[in-house]
């Protein structure tokens, strides 16, 4: 048996919802090319965070920004991962929000 | 984004990065303080000139002129009566003490540093064209007295880390542009090992790094009076060949064994020539 089900099935992404997802990674690869240990310290400390001379969190110093800019926290929370990831955990924005909020610090667009 | 700051604030954001934190802070500030203490102690001690003996020999020191001796002396070498043996101090250029040595320590070490002394502080005087670099105190000294300009790795080591020392990146790197850096090798593989470190650091920085082993100053030694070059190339190497050196022989030993320690500046300078002819 055939069923129709045309208008009765949601609107799945459509291709604008795509694009949107496509220019959120476009502008992400964007950020990272410019992106440096201190770019993400300025960042980190701009939103309220202490960072030292070493890269580490003041008020955790089993955290720190590697060299590859990510960021690891070696002790209790085990956190591990990129700015936006860091942005999203501790500010509870989505990932959109952080991309974008990194994006406008830095003056980067699409 | 209200859990964010406003991005638009960031272009006039200034980045200050917060103090590192020295857990041992403690301990670095005693080890400074026993460094003070010993210096201040050996101050007051009456220096013999004629301790020098006791790291160069007579021979070659005659060969110096006084008022030089007076000054190094002055400027380098303090009395350490505990261990009865004359020792080195090392201050920078803003007179900040940075190391202490002592000679023969009681226990027999050579070159003892004392608690809190700056191993990785590279001293220097850089006022010519040729820098010798002196792989010991002893050689740093002969340098001083030769009036030569070197630098001073007080061992080895220092040179596999380089990179990140900063005296050196900020104060003696800088000085280095455009030197012939010629290496006094000590008759080690430690020492050897440190040609590699200071060609790959200083590459694009000095003219030239030249290395010179032992067996090259007792060469140019020996022939040193063939003006004519009556004895030919293949002699030479052969002769050369036939050498036995001792490990660890090193500048200082070149000095001390030299018959006619007053040709000594003068056979370092051929050598140097020699080797860049291609001729050593």
């Amino acid at each position: 048996m055939i069923v129709d089900t045309r208008g009765i099935l949601p609107k799945h992404t459509t291709t604008s919802n795509n694009n949107s997802y496509e220019n959120i990674n476009e502008l992400k690869n964007k950020i990272n090319n410019i992106l440096t240990r201190e770019t993400i310290a300025s960042i980190i400390v701009f939103m309220g965070e202490e960072i030292n001379r070493n890269y580490r969190f003041r008020d955790n110093p089993s955290m720190s920004i590697s060299r590859e800019c990510l960021i690891h926290d070696f002790g209790s929370s085990g956190f591990s991962g990129d700015i936006y990831s860091y942005i999203q955990e501790t500010k509870s924005v989505s990932f959109v929000e952080a991309v974008k909020f990194v994006a406008e610090c830095l003056g980067v667009r699409l | 984004m209200s859990n964010l700051p406003n991005p638009k604030e960031f272009k006039s954001f200034e980045l200050q990065l917060c103090k590192v934190v020295k857990f041992d802070n403690s301990t670095n500030e005693n080890k400074k303080e026993i460094l003070l203490r010993v210096y201040n102690a050996m101050n007051k001690n009456i220096v013999n000139p004629s301790s020098i003996y006791n790291i160069l020999n007579k021979r070659f020191l005659d060969t110096i002129d006084e008022t030089i001796q007076q000054k190094v002396i002055k400027k380098y070498l303090r009395n350490d009566t505990v261990n009865n043996s004359p020792s080195i101090i090392l201050e920078n250029e803003r007179n900040t003490l940075q190391a202490i040595s002592i000679h023969k320590a009681k226990d027999g070490t050579k070159w003892k540093k004392i608690t809190g002394s700056n191993t990785k502080y590279v001293h220097y005087r850089i006022s010519n064209f040729i820098v010798f670099v002196a792989y010991g105190m002893g050689e740093m000294l002969t340098l001083e007295l030769l009036g030569l300009s070197y630098i001073l790795f007080q061992s080895d080591r220092i040179t596999n880390t380089l990179e990140t020392n900063t005296q050196w990146n900020e104060e003696v790197r800088p000085k280095l542009k455009n030197k012939l850096l010629v290496m006094l090798l000590d008759n080690d593989v430690s020492c050897l090992s440190t040609i590699q470190n200071l060609n790959e650091n200083l590459k694009g920085v000095v003219k030239m790094c030249l290395p010179i082993q032992m067996i090259d100053l007792i060469t140019t030694s020996a022939f040193f009076n063939d003006i004519e070059n009556r004895a030919s190339q293949q002699a030479r190497e052969i002769w050369k060949s036939r050498q036995i050196i001792d490990e660890k022989y090193d500048f200082k030993d070149f000095v001390l064994n030299e018959y006619n320690p007053e040709n000594v500046k003068d056979i370092v300078m051929k050598t140097i020539e020699n080797k860049i002819k291609g001729i050593l």
